[in-house]
């Protein structure tokens, strides 16, 4: 289905809620919290990876024939940040660990269509690299990536998915490292059924990504929690184009439907921005709530602002530095778990600043090296 | 002997336990076996289905996966906006930004001809640089799908299904172009996985023309590794324990393709089973060995102990004097066994009282030693006797001298040593018996009895002594007969010659009378010393027969010939000769002594008969291949004999009474001789008589049949049967019945031969005998020369020459043998034979048997009658 076809399907369906979006649903993947309970045996090697990943990199002098190389396809021309700075975390600790490497790196940008970021992939395969970083967040990518698993070369490290497929139990990815969706779509959930509480209703809009893995994760599950919640409705839902301007565009389309909402549900930094960008067309500062989804430095900023009502903030740097763990065991052979998850945090304009400074700097921990 | 190993011994529990248990566990192995491998076969014919409906069931899967790939593809085809102005196009616009979903067409593209149109991203990703090209030259037919392969630059080649559908221009129908999409099977993990989820398999693996490209196993897990190296060919394999494998051909269109898929089930079904077998297999094998030892223990309980029990019983009995009475137990076979044995053992105590006792109070000395040379026994009269003991185990050399070493060692070696002498120092001289007892095949015991001897060689050399010289004394005797005998018929020689001559003069009545008597009277003195000669030979073992041929007819009328001048003086007495008409002519037998016991019988006869008849009668009894049993009957009307008499008639000097002897003379010898010459001859005689009525002598004999001597045998000296039965057969018209008449004297000067005059060399150095020879020879006519002895013989043949040469044999400076030997080595051997006649006084066949070996053609028994010179005269000088 083309993008127009996306757009119309949530436009025209959205009154049927979880129906429509079941087709994408999660039926596919392992939420961490069942994976984990069904592997028992890998809570040592996270809780390993964990305490490398919060420590000081611990260099192994691994005698390499020669550098290994690296791909990094990454969504990095998003407004959120978190992209640049995990690259940054990843080649600062890849260096800290004394590893002799070749990082070729590939910004994808949202824009681009199927047949570009194929073109990507297919030039980054073409160099035979050791490890291909990659992302599961549009569905041809699936097929590709489906392949690649099959064929055993490169390993791959799947990022921004830390809910393993059942597909991929046979041959699973080196590691899925990121940050759980789901996780933090249930704390900004836990966050806003307490706005609604107090309420007599509480509408809301849902702004997805583009259709995919992404999109799911967030949006669905927060739609999931907010279930109980009787005064809360959901209204409308709109899959974007994961840019700020499709956002925007979403979002004013809503608040023309719904004059009322309370709340538009953004699953990405880019999608939250355009919903800002609307709400400050209409002129409904302060009436209508908007989430960030990342706490990026654009979050934090706007939600020093007040223009955010909450964000969930991702430690950032902990996965670019649980990649470059991964790979150091991996090449010592030592045990790996399937999945790296980094840690979550709920920021809302109520956080004290010590406290969120504190969280900064951590998240940052190597993308920030620069700047000192 | 080589001792051989004992074999191991083993107690009965332990060889019943083992061949029950091994019984048991036999039978079991085989039954479990046996249902092991039906319930195995069972198992793998499920597994077989299973797998053959797996491989149907991912075959569905597969057709219908590609079915709903060839409708994805019609619909994109349908849904496309064909441009009329494809010059215009670079490429095509097309809608074709299609949904994403899990299983659709891995890649699209258009193409017409060798064009290609337009290609999605995923064709990019799919197919390798400047290879699409490729894949269009090897388009097949539209609407169906078809294997192509790329060839890849690394590993494997790219293998795909490929299908084709055509572009038409809505309003011309125009074919512009076609739509291809592609299904790539290289790492194509989904769709093996949902193969194998639809068939429930464990594993699944896919080939291309046996080289395996895709497993839904990881890449470096053992499964993996495993269907790898699966060995080709179709059918059930083994992967691993608890996996079977199974390789069919993916097909296509009905039509099979070069990729194959490896079906995986897991079979828990076996191992279990293994293991419930060996489970099975141990409890029963426990129950077996339970119920083993629990029948064991009956066994041990209720036969064992009671048999052990009496196997100590029996031991006891063996081992001691006084053995426990055996005290019945529960098993009747044992108790049988038990009294069997107590009454064997109480009988063989018995006899060995028996045996301990004859031991001792035998008189015979015994000693028994065992097979390492040890003493058991040794009886009292051994100890009393040998003067010597030794305790049971000591060695039995202690009890003999050092030269029974050997035979008490091959005595323990198992050989019976009889009649060892052994002198004992105590001048004992005991002969020992030595027996070995076996067991089977050792020896275990040897019992030696001894026969004390020294009182018996003692005895047995006083009575070698006293036959020696009772020998000695015999021989001295005979020779002394032999040479008296011979010493008086030299004399009686002269004595008869001269009273023969005598009567052949001019004598007064009275004067012959008195020649007559003197004539008589020395033929009964010669008769008699033959007798006593004969007797004393028989008596000293040296009289033996000689077998040659003879001619019985001849024989019998020769003995008839000659007592007939006898018989003739009895005016009223007849001597007659009865021969059977089958009475064979030739026998092999003594002619000599026959015809003696004949002339003694026929003698006897006329003897004692004064008128009447004599008869000899012959006849065969039997007649059996080559022999016969011949009776010869001398019957005589005469005296008879009375009863009491005739029992000691065959004994020697017997004769019926003493009266006889006074009136009719004789040694009473003849009989005796008879009875002793037929008995040497297997013979028998046997006697009838009635007093007054005569008397009846019934000899019988066997005697073997002889074929007639060589003409050559005629020619040659006859010593044994001068003038008589042997030689050539009787003249033709010899009666076989023969009668003497009264008639006048045969033998007279009156019937004498007519010789010519022969010139006769007579060899005699007795001046009497000399003398009475001469006057006969020439009586006879011949002409005569004289030598004293052999050597003045021998000078004269060889100065003259005679037509005969009578030869005395005791001679001094030259005997006659040796006389003999040397005329016959001074004669021409191819000229005339000079017949040479022995005269002796020696009438014995050892006698005749020298002369014939001297060389002497004939034989005259001094003293001899000018009749019997005569005939010999005749037959030889006839002969030359």
């Amino acid at each position: 289905m083309g993008r127009k076809g996306a757009w119309l399907t949530g436009l025209l369906l959205w009154g049927l809620g979880l129906s429509v979006l079941g087709a994408e649903g999660l039926d596919e993947y392992w939420p961490l919290s069942q994976y984990q309970a069904m592997h028992p045996e890998q809570a040592q090697a996270t809780q390993t990876l964990k305490r490398l990943v919060r420590n000081a990199p611990q260099p192994a002098r691994l005698h390499q024939q020669g550098p290994m190389r690296i791909a990094l396809i990454s969504p990095g021309g998003q407004l959120s940040d978190y992209w640049r700075r995990n690259r940054l975390a990843l080649e600062r600790r890849l260096t800290q660990l004394g590893l002799d490497y070749q990082l070729q790196s590939y910004d994808k940008a949202p824009e681009q269509d199927e047949r570009q970021q194929t073109q990507q992939l297919v030039t980054a395969l073409a160099a035979d690299p050791d490890y291909l970083i990659y992302t599961l967040d549009a569905q041809f990518q699936h097929k590709y990536i489906a392949r690649l698993l099959s064929r055993g070369r490169p390993k791959v490290i799947l990022q921004n998915i830390t809910t393993p497929l059942k597909d991929w139990e046979a041959r699973p990815p080196l590691l899925y490292v990121g940050f759980d969706h789901q996780q933090g779509s249930r704390l900004l959930a836990d966050f806003f059924r307490r706005q609604a509480a107090g309420r007599p209703h509480f509408d809301y809009a849902m702004l997805y990504r583009s259709p995919g893995y992404v999109s799911t994760a967030r949006g669905d599950t927060f739609i999931e929690q907010m279930r109980p919640q009787s005064n809360s409705q959901l209204r409308l839902a709109f899959y974007t184009q994961s840019d700020r301007a499709s956002a925007r565009q979403a979002a004013l389309s809503a608040l023309e439907q719904y004059p009322d909402l309370d709340l538009l549900f953004a699953c990405a930094t880019d999608t939250a921005l355009g919903a800002l960008d609307a709400i400050k067309q209409k002129g409904r500062q302060g009436k209508v709530q908007v989430n960030g989804w990342g706490g990026g430095s654009q979050e934090l900023a706007a939600l020093a602002r007040g223009e955010l009502a909450a964000t969930v903030m991702r430690i950032n740097d902990d996965t670019g530095v649980a990649v470059a763990e991964a790979i150091q065991r991996d090449l010592q052979g030592l045990p790996l778990p399937r999945v790296f998850a980094g840690d979550l945090v709920l920021v809302t304009p109520d956080t004290p600043k010590t406290v969120l400074q504190g969280l900064q700097a951590r998240a940052f921990r190597y993308s920030d090296m620069e700047q000192e | 002997m080589p001792s051989s190993r004992p074999p191991t011994q083993r107690p009965l529990s332990s060889v019943l336990l083992l061949g029950l248990t091994v019984t048991l566990l036999l039978v079991t192995a085989i039954l479990v076996f046996q249902t092991y491998r039906y319930a195995r076969q069972a198992i793998d014919t499920q597994m077989e289905q299973r797998l053959a409906q797996g491989h149907h069931t991912m075959q569905l899967t597969m057709n219908h996966h590609l079915t709903h790939l060839a409708q994805q593809l019609d619909s994109l085809a349908s849904q496309v906006e064909i441009s009329y102005d494809l010059g215009t196009q670079s490429s095509w616009r097309l809608p074709l930004e299609r949904e994403d979903e899990p299983k659709s067409l891995d890649f699209l593209f258009i193409a017409h001809q060798q064009t290609l149109y337009w290609q999605d991203a995923a064709t990019d990703f799919f197919v390798p640089a400047g290879q699409l090209s490729s894949l269009i030259d090897q388009a097949e037919q539209r609407h169906r799908w078809y294997l192509v392969t790329l060839p890849d630059t690394e590993s494997a080649p790219l293998i795909l299904l490929l299908r084709q559908v055509p572009l038409v221009a809505p309003h011309t129908g125009q074919v512009l172009a076609s739509l291809y999409g592609a299904l790539v099977l290289n790492d194509n993990l989904e769709l093996l996985q949902d193969l194998q989820r639809e068939a429930q398999l464990q594993a699944l693996s896919l080939e291309y023309q046996g080289l395996p490209l895709l497993t839904t196993q990881p890449q470096d897990s053992t499964l993996a590794k495993a269907l790898s190296q699966l060995p080709a060919g179709t059918g059930l394999q083994a992967v691993g324990k608890h996996l079977l494998a199974d390789r069919q051909p993916l097909w296509l269109d009905g039509t099979p393709t070069p990729l194959s898929l490896v079906a995986v089930v897991e079979n828990r079904a076996t191992p279990r089973l293994q293991e419930q077998y060996l489970h099975g297999a141990g409890i029963v094998l426990l129950l077996i060995l339970a119920a083993s030892w629990m029948l064991l223990l009956h066994l041990h309980q209720y036969t064992l102990l009671p048999l052990r029990r009496l196997v100590t019983w029996s031991r006891a009995v063996s081992a001691e004097d006084e053995p426990p009475p055996f005290v019945p137990g529960r098993i009747a076979e044992y108790n049988e066994l038990g009294q069997a044995l107590s009454l064997m053992v109480q009988r063989q105590k018995e006899k060995e009282h028996y045996f301990q006792d004859l031991l001792e109070f035998a008189f015979s000395p015994i000693i028994v030693w065992n097979a390492r040379l040890q003493v058991q026994q040794c009886n009292a009269a051994a100890s009393r006797l040998i003067g010597l003991t030794a305790q049971p185990g000591e060695p039995v050399f202690k009890l003999f001298p050092a030269e029974a070493q050997p035979a008490l060692e091959s005595s323990v070696q198992g050989q019976v040593c009889a009649g060892v002498e052994l002198q004992y120092p105590n001048g004992r001289l005991l002969i020992w018996n030595m027996a070995p007892v076996r067991i089977g095949d050792q020896v275990t015991a040897v019992i030696a009895q001894g026969l004390d001897v020294t009182a018996l060689k003692q005895a047995q050399r006083e009575s070698l002594l006293a036959r020696q010289a009772a020998e000695a004394a015999t021989r001295t005797k005979s020779e002394f007969l032999a040479t008296v005998t011979h010493e008086i018929r030299t004399p009686l020689n002269g004595i008869l010659g001269m009273a023969h001559l005598l009567q052949d003069g001019p004598l007064t009545a009275t004067a012959r009378e008195y020649a007559q008597t003197i004539e008589e009277s020395g033929q009964a003195l010669l008769t008699i010393i033959n007798d006593i000669l004969d007797f004393s030979k028989i008596e000293a073992d040296k009289l033996t027969l000689c077998l040659e041929p003879f001619h019985l007819p001849r024989l019998l009328q020769g003995v008839i010939r000659q007592l007939a001048p006898l018989a003739e003086q009895k005016p009223g007495l007849q001597l007659e000769l009865q021969m059977a008409s089958d009475l064979p002519e030739y026998l092999l037998g003594d002619a000599g002594r026959l015809r003696q016991i004949l002339i003694n019988l026929i003698g006897n006869g006329i003897k004692f008969t004064e008128r009447g008849q004599v008869r000899l009668h012959a006849r065969v009894l039997e007649r059996q291949n080559q022999r016969i049993r011949l009776e010869l009957t001398v019957s005589d009307s005469g005296i008879g004999i009375p009863p009491e008499a005739q029992r000691n008639l065959f004994q020697a000097f017997v004769q019926a009474d003493t009266s006889t002897t006074r009136r009719y003379g004789g040694t009473g010898l003849g009989l005796a001789i008879c009875k002793r010459l037929l008995d040497m001859m297997a013979g028998s005689i046997q006697l009838t008589s009635r007093q007054g009525i005569g008397s009846c002598f019934t000899v019988q004999l066997p005697l073997q049949l002889a074929s007639p001597p060589a003409p050559s045998e005629i020619g040659a000296p006859q010593l044994d049967a001068p003038l008589s039965d042997s030689g050539a057969p009787p003249p033709e018209g010899v009666p076989s019945q023969l009668s003497t008449a009264p008639t006048a004297d045969a033998g007279t000067a009156e019937t004498r031969p007519d010789l010519g005059e022969p010139h006769i060399l007579l060899v005699e150095d007795n001046r009497v005998n000399q003398q009475v020879a001469l006057l006969m020879l020439k009586k006879l006519g011949c002409r005569v020369s004289l030598a004293e002895n052999g050597e003045v013989a021998l000078q004269k043949t060889l100065d003259e020459t005679f037509d005969l040469v009578l030869m005395d044999c005791q001679m001094p400076v030259l005997n006659g043998y040796d006389a003999t030997r040397r005329i016959r080595l001074s004669q021409p051997p191819q000229g005339r034979r000079l017949p040479i006649i022995a005269m002796t006084a020696n009438d014995q066949p050892e006698e005749r048997a020298r002369c014939q070996q001297a060389g002497m053609d004939d034989f005259l028994a001094k003293p001899f009658r000018r009749e019997d010179l005569g005939q010999c005269l005749a037959h030889w000088l006839d002969k030359a």
